[in-house]
Formats: C-alpha cells, structure tokens, sequence
C-alpha cells in the first residue's frame, strides 16, 4: 500500500492544530486552577504533537516539544500554583509550534524559526517555578519516589504480542499502575472481582506486583504496586473509570493513529464508552469535497424548482407522483447536506479566552469573557468568515468597552469588567452578540471624533440622533482611539466587520447604554448558500426578501395610512409602524403605480413597514455577494439567483432601516426597560385550556366545540391535522406557550375557526367558560407575534392569543410548501 | 459570433479583442479578456454609479457590468435593455464586465501601431484611456482597467 504522503501531512497539521487549540485552553483554564488531569491531558497532547513531528523529522518542534514536556513535568513535581509568566511562557511554546507546523512545507524558513529563546526562558522559569515553592508530599509515595515510579515503569519492554495486538485492533496499549494498598474500603476480594469483571470484558491483558525495591527505597511501607496492562478502544480514562480504582498513574505504550478527535477531547469528561463508539462513526472528509457537494445540491435544488414548475403545467398524473417524491427526497438531501458543514460554534469560542486575556493585559484592564450557546452550529464557511469579524469585535469590547479597573471600582462596578459572548438560534438565523459592562457608548465623544475625521459634517453631526451616531462607528476610518495600539485602532475596524458580515448576508448593529455597556449584535443566516425568500415587485423590478426578517404580509388599507412629522406610518392593529416606500427607496418611483402591500419586517434593531406592489412568489434562492459596485448601498446585502437564472437583488432589512433613518425601535428591548402596556378589553373571549397554560382568544363568532377522539388527530409530514366530517383540518400548533404536554392525556377538544374560507383547529384539553366581563391585557414588545398578551382570570395567567396572526403563519406556511408539492 | 473560439486560436503579446460600442472602437489585450459573451441577462442595480449598467449572471457568478461610453463621458445614461453581449474582464478580485455593441475580431497588431493616448482627451478620457491602436477602421481605445478599477475604488472611498 502507497502512502500518500500529502494526506498524512494535511492530517498531521489539523492534528496537531487540534492538540495545540486544547492546549492552550488548558493552560489558561490552569491559570485559574490547576488540576493533575490538566497537566496528564498537556503532557499527552504534547507528546503527541513530538510523536507525530517526529515522523516528518521536523527537529526543531521535536525540541521545543522535549524543552516544553521538561518544562511541564518540573512544574506538576513542584505542583506550584502557576504564574502568569508560567502561563505566558506556555502560550509563546505552543504559538511558536504552531507557525513551525505552518512551514511544514518549507523546511528552509523553518530552519530559520527561533526555538532557542523559548527553550532557554523554559528553563529559567521552570527552574524559578520549581524553586519558588517548597516540595509538597504526596499521599503513599513520596514525590521522588513516584518520580522514579514513572521513569521506571516509562522504560518498560511489555511484551511483542500485547503490542502486536493493540497494533491490529487500532486499540490503546494502557500501563496502569495502582497501589493495592490505597484503595479505600475496597477488600481484596473485591478487588479481584474487579480484575476478573475486568477480564472479563477482554481489555486485561495481563496484572501483577511490580517490584518494590527497584523503585522505592522504603520497601516496608505500606505501598504496594501493581500494575495492569490493558488495551482499550477508548483512551485510558474511560477504561480506568469502568474500573473504579485509584490510579497511581498510566502510560500509553501503544496509541492509535489518527485519532484527532480523541486527543482534542478534554479529559475529565471524556470518560464514557460511549464516546469510543462516536469516534468509530465519525470520518473526516475534505472541505472541498463537501462544498463541491453542497453546490452541486444547491444546482440540483434549482433545477428541481423549476422542474416542478414545468410540471404543474402538464396533465400528465404519473409524472406529478413521481415529481412530488423526487421533490421530498431533494428537501431531504438539501437538510442532510446542509449538516454535513455545520461546527459547533463553540471550537471557534475557545480562541477568545487568550485573546480576552492577551488584549487586557496591553490596555490594562481586567475582564473575564463568558460565553454562552458554543454548543450551536453554523455552516463551517460561515464560521471561518465570522472569526475575523468576532476578533475585531471583542477586542474593542475589552478595549473601547470596558473602563480601567480603578474608574471601574470608582463607579461601583467590579473591577474586572465582564464581556459576553453569546450565540442563540432566531427565526433561523443565528444571533451572536458580544456584549460587555462598560462605559456604553460616548455619543459626543463619536461625534467630535466623526467631525474631527472629516467623516461627517459639523451640522450633520450636531442634528444626528443617537442612532444615527451610533451608525458613525461603521464609517470607513473611524476609530475612537486617539493613538494607534495594537490592540486596535487602526480605523480598520467596524466597517470591515460589517463588510465580512453582509457577504454573508447577515447584518452587525450595535446598541449601546451610556454607563452600562455596550453590545454588538450580528445576525446571520445559517446557512450560506439557500435562502428561503419572498419574491416581491415594485417599480417594474424584482426584489427579494429573506424569510427569516418577514413577519407577516399586509394589504394596505388607504384609511390607515399616516403621515407624522413628514414620515409615513401605518396603523396596524392600533400600533403605528414605519412605513419605507420601496420604490422611493431606490429610486424606481413610477407615478401610475402605487404599492398595494407591505412586508412588516423586524430586525434586532429595526420593525417597519416595506411597501410593494405584488407579491410574486416564496423561492429559494442561491445567494451570491455582490459584485463591487452593490457593496455600497446600504440597501441590498446580496444577489440572488433566482430559478430562472436571472438576478434578484437581495432587500437588507437592517440596512434599509439604517438608510431610511428610522428610529431603533428595539433599543429599549434590548438594553433598557421593556415598555409594558396594559389596556382593557371589553369582548367576550373564550378560555381553555391547553394542558396546564390557561388560553384565551376574542371571540368574534362564536366557534364550533366538538370533543374528538384523539385518534383522528393524525400527524403528516409535520403537522398535525385532525379528521372531521370527512374534512381534514390543519390545526394550529400551540407549541409557543411551552405546555407540559401529557402524552397520556389527549386533548379532547377541537375548536373548530374559520378564516378566509378555511377551517383550522384549535385543540383544547378543557373549554372553561365564555368570559363576558372586561379583561385587563398586559403586553409588550417582547411579546411573540402569536399572542396579544396576558391577562388574569380567578388568580391565574391567562395568555391572550392573536387568533387572526395564528390563522396568518399557518397559511403562509402552507404556502411556503406550495413549492414542494406539486399538485397530483 | 465565434469570438470565443477565436479567442482560444489566437494568443500573443500582441493580440488585441476589437468591438465596437456606440460609434468608437475599442481594443484590449487578447490575455486580459475573458471571455465574451452574448445576451446576458441584466438586472438593473438601484442607486448605482451611472456608468453601471447592471449585475449579470455568469453560471452563477454575479459580475457588475460597465458601459464604458458613460464611463469615459460620451453619453449621459446607459441605455437600459433586458440583455446585453459583454466582454469579461480578467481584473484582480474584480467581477467585471463591459457592455459592448458587437465583437469585431481578435487582431494581430504590430509594436509601431500601438501609440499612447493623444494629449487632446478630455479628463474622463484621460482618466482611463493610456493607449490608442490603429486599426483599419481609424483608432481604436484600450482602456486600462487596472485605471478603471482602482479609479472606481477610489470615488467609492471618497464617497
């Protein structure tokens, strides 16, 4: 067999990339505190990375490996808490690995690559790290003596069979080493119990006493080595917990190649035979065959759209069948591919701890970075366009955000600022904030340095509101640092992150509290290439809107427009929106059309109105960039390619809210108070309830009760529907309120509503009553689009719904399916 | 309307694309164009500078495309049509194409009939222009792209 000497080099650098990312979060974790496994789990990795160097014969990592494991063997004997120049000294070896594994092809640089300074500050720090701290003594064995233990039992031959075996199952050869006589309350016949169970399992492969004498010089003691030799599946962790014995230690005589996975796992929760298994069902597949494929899907996508259009217009029965299967098994392999790039967010988010660390100690400050939702995946292309942008971002929160720890102390705050950062799933997009406790922003400190820049205009900037300088940061060249610093900046800041951010179609915004923080929030699809969007039109063109930023569709009622302070609104359930006309927006004004419709759009920051004449259709969509001329509207984020291979520019909800100057209508959702409204309502509503949530809704006339047999509610595809009078009616799912829904209890209600000519249903496990009296609602801008808001009946929480919305999202989700199947 | 089989055959330092727009000739060198192509479809780019004709679908890349008469100050507006044939460009990290009226030829030219852009342009002109040809038909213009490119760079800065 040939050995391909590339692939093993790629997999020797993502390998060891890998150890060196677990590494470096070891040693910051270690600054906290410090802990035997994290050292055992350092020491591994290390010595992997020199294993595995040692087979491209790059000498120069070798060494530093070497230097490094002396370095980190000294510090676990003196069992010192670590300085921060301990720390930092470990952060320079694995930073200077790591540009040494980058040259991996240029063994020329890489000769030219220092390692002698590292070596060298190794082995002074090492020495004062050792010295600095009396020896502490251990438990049985003294440290010397377990000193001993390990270089012994290191240098042991184990026999060519038990390496030959380990070798052919691909399974860890493990030297455990216990002490018989430190094993708690455990007899000795249970602990043959659990040498036999062990045995038993085939992972034993052979036991006995070590020799005393050879290895302490106190052979009365009651210390009493043993050692056991086992081969595992799984790393030597996993096995040793399944044991239940304290260990006195453990070498790998033998490791499974290529097991990249396994190494960059911590340690202490690794520990389950279930993960051996995982291991086994992962494979590693190079990102350029799974983009290749994900385009490939996204073609197939495409043409199957069209395909299914062309269809609809035939007669032909057999071929629509055929057409609505191909178009199910097409969704389904668009989901699968889609999942094969996802990454959790989370190995991006373990870069941030050193940087968080790093860019406070340049500006002097302290802060702790806190992440949240690292367990969410997103498209691996987008994660690699996000690091960048995040960088910049969390830099200047630690940097611009976050005052000196003595103005901190001094506004009662604690001195070590705080900095989040947090990823959560909305509407399909992916929301990733970073958000610190500083000192907000400093709008006429903005404003001066906007001016001072030549950015903006004196008198511009004077009248420009809070939002609008809020948006100042984004301007190519500004940067509120008055000397340039490492740290940042340079001026090539904010916009550059927008820039990175809006190819991927997604959108940055930041809010700011003077005083209590600020927070930068970018929004983004999760994934790149398909975008579910309605196709609307204004002006003779085609835009188009992505799903994700669509609350609902509303015709326009001329009664209901308004004009305040020259700015057009629309009443809509007696709540005034912004309205943007579309059209004026871009310049397409055409004087004998006028828009019918508009699109109520919500963004992090922005909820208004976007007026159209018609609205075409819902399409997925292929997103593409924009070419370098796009790039400069405010107003699109992308272009589409839409099913007839024609372009549809991409409308930017945020951008046009920014562009029209609207006001942030979120702010206050965000940071400040929520607005809380209560009204009374004088109409009759009736009241159910779903398992344990109380539910109401207006009565507007009253609704067909029947009780049902739970057996004629059916689940297809995915909704649920309900059989009744040889009807079959969808029913509106009320998963939003977070009911303990009992499978054992049924609902055994329908409430049967009616909306433009359908039947929907409501299922109820109980109707309560008719309420006639008055009812005080309570709403406010948090509030989900499903519900009007709460009130209280006899002592409980009532939630309100807004049946005629209810009725809204389920047929626009009928209709965004109506692709997908083609009529029979 | 072989343009692009022609543009495989011939190759050289001295190749030249010829076409036509409005009432000019235009050249370019052989290795600097990509490829020609006919009835592309055009999306009109709102808000745009006024020398962007719109974005085209290239087998899914989007390229902007140019018309260089207003570029270069000959016409006022583009004139807006559902299609166009282009010339794609070979620019660094640009996607760019010009709309062009028909593809004449790809031509040998020899060193003496390549001469540098008379004095008597004007500023749109000589802002983009460095070269002229001479061709049967009179002179042909080579714009510079890498003028061209950077130059729409720059206003974008400045703006």
């Amino acid at each position: 067999m040939e050995i391909n000497l590339k692939e093993v080099k790629e997999s020797f650098i993502t390998t060891t990339h890998d150890l060196l990312q677990r590494s470096e979060a070891l040693l910051l974790e270690m600054e906290r505190q410090v802990n035997p496994e994290h050292y055992t789990e350092l020491l591994r990795a290390v010595h992997t990375i020199k294993g595995n160097a040692g087979i491209f014969e790059l000498d120069s990592v070798i060494h530093l490996c070497h230097a490094f494991e002396t370095f980190l063997e000294e510090l676990r004997t003196a069992a010192v808490p670590l300085s921060t120049e301990l720390i930092d000294t470990g952060l320079t070896v694995i930073d200077r690995i790591r540009s040494l594994v980058a040259l991996v092809d240029d063994p020329q640089k890489m000769a030219a690559v220092q390692v002698q300074d590292v070596i060298a500050a190794m082995e002074n720090r090492g020495k004062t790290g050792v010295a600095a701290k009396p020896v502490q003594t251990g438990n049985a064995p003294e440290k010397s003596e377990f000193d001993r233990l390990r270089a012994h039992t290191q240098k042991l031959r184990l026999p060519e069979k038990y390496l030959e075996l380990a070798r052919r199952n691909n399974h860890y050869l493990i030297f455990v080493v216990i002490d018989l006589g430190d094993q708690g309350n455990l007899s000795l016949s249970q602990l043959h119990a659990k040498f036999k169970a062990l045995h038993k399992s085939g992972n034993l492969l052979s036991l006995g006493v070590l020799r005393k004498e050879t290895i302490t010089d106190n052979p009365a003691g009651p210390f009493m080595p043993y050692f056991l030799i086992l081969h595992s599946e799984g790393r030597a962790e996993a096995v040793i917990e399944k044991l239940g014995l304290k260990i006195l230690l453990f070498h790998y005589f033998w490791q499974p190649e290529h097991k990249p996975e396994a190494a960059a796992e911590p340690v202490h929760d690794g520990g389950r035979s279930a993960d051996a298994q995982a291991k086994e069902t992962h494979l590693k597949v190079h990102l350029d065959l799974l983009n290749s494929l994900i385009d490939i899907t996204g073609e197939i996508v495409l043409t199957r759209n069209a395909l299914v259009r062309r269809i609809e217009q035939s007669q032909d029965q057999g071929l629509a069948a055929f057409t609505k299967k191909l178009s199910y098994l097409v969704t389904d392999l668009q989901d699968k591919v889609m999942k094969t790039r996802l990454q959790a967010l989370g190995t991006l988010f373990q870069r941030f701890p050193r940087l968080v660390r790093e860019t406070a100690a340049a500006t002097g400050k302290k802060a702790n970075l806190h992440t949240v939702g690292g367990e969410i995946e997103l498209d691996k292309a987008i994660i690699d366009e996000i690091a960048d942008p995040l960088v910049h971002i969390i830099r200047n929160a630690v940097d611009h955000g976050l005052e000196l720890p003595e103005v901190r102390a001094k506004n009662g705050k604690d001195e070590a600022g705080a900095v989040t950062l947090s990823a959560a799933m909305r509407e399909g997009n992916i929301v990733i904030s970073v958000e610190d406790d500083g000192g907000g922003l400093d709008y006429e400190q903005i404003r001066a340095i906007a001016v001072r820049k030549g950015l903006v205009s004196r008198e511009a900037a004077t009248e420009a509101s809070e939002q609008e300088v809020s948006e100042y940061l984004f301007l190519p060249g500004f940067s509120t640092k008055a000397e340039i610093t490492t740290i940042s900046g340079r001026g090539v800041g904010m916009d550059v992150v927008r820039s990175n951010i809006k190819k991927l179609g997604g959108s940055v915004e930041i809010i700011g509290a003077p005083g209590k923080g600020s927070k930068v929030i970018l929004n983004i699809p999760q994934t790149l290439s398909i975008l579910t969007c309605l196709v609307v039109e204004t002006g003779g063109a085609r835009f188009v809107i992505p799903q994700q930023n669509i609350l609902e569709v509303v015709t326009i009622e001329k009664e209901k427009l308004k004009t305040i302070q020259n700015k057009e609104a629309y009443e809509l359930r007696s709540k005034l929106l912004p309205l943007v006309d579309t059209a004026a927006l871009i310049d397409l004004k055409n004087e004998n059309s006028s828009a019918s419709l508009f699109v109520v759009l919500r963004t992090e920051k922005y909820h208004y109105g976007l007026t159209f004449e018609r609205v075409l259709d819902t399409e997925e969509v292929v997103v593409k960039a924009l070419p370098q001329f796009g790039q400069e509207q405010q107003v699109f984020s992308g272009a589409a390619i839409m099913g007839d291979g024609k372009i549809a520019l991409i409308l930017d909800a945020a951008g046009i809210g920014r562009h029209a100057n609207l006001q942030a209508t979120t702010t206050d959702r965000t940071i400040a108070q929520n607005r809380q409204l209560t009204e009374l309502i004088e109409e009759q509503h009736l009241l159910f309830r779903f398992h344990n949530v109380l539910v109401a809704f207006k009565v507007v006339e009253i609704p067909r009760i029947e009780s049902i047999d739970p057996k004629t509610v059916e689940t297809i595809v995915d909704r649920q529907v309900v059989h009744y009078r040889n009807e079959v009616i969808p029913i509106i799912p009320l998963s939003f309120l977070g009911a303990a829904v009992e499978a054992d209890k049924p609902e055994g209600s329908l409430i049967i509503l009616q909306s433009a000519g359908r039947k929907y249903g409501l299922l109820a496990s109980e109707i309560i009553d008719l309420l006639n009296q008055k009812i005080e609602l309570r709403h406010d801008d948090n509030d989900r689009a499903e519900i009007d808001g709460f009130t209280i009946v006899d002592d409980q929480t009532v939630v309100v719904l807004n049946l005629a919305r209810l009725m809204h999202m389920q047929m626009n989700q009928a209709g965004e399916r109506k692709l997908l199947e083609a009529a029979p | 309307m072989n343009a692009m089989e022609n543009l495989s055959q011939v190759s050289g330092e001295n190749e030249f694309l010829i076409w036509v727009s409005g009432d000019r000739h235009y050249a370019l060198e052989l290795a600097a164009c990509q490829e020609v192509v006919n009835d592309v479809l055009i999306t009109r780019l709102p808000k745009a500078p006024k020398y962007v004709q719109g974005l085209g679908n290239l087998r899914g890349n989007v390229i902007s495309i140019i018309d260089l008469e207003v570029l270069l100050g000959y016409r006022k507006e583009v004139k807006h049509s559902d299609t166009c044939s282009i010339i794609r460009i070979r620019t660094d990290g640009y996607a760019l194409a010009v709309a062009v009226d028909s593809v004449k030829d790809a031509v040998a030219i020899r060193e003496e009939d390549i001469e540098a852009a008379p004095a008597n342009l004007t500023e749109a002109e000589g802002n983009y222009i460095r070269k002229v040809i001479k061709i049967q038909e009179g002179l042909a213009l080579v714009p510079d792209f890498e003028l061209i490119t950077t130059g729409i760079y720059h206003t974008k800065q400045i703006k």
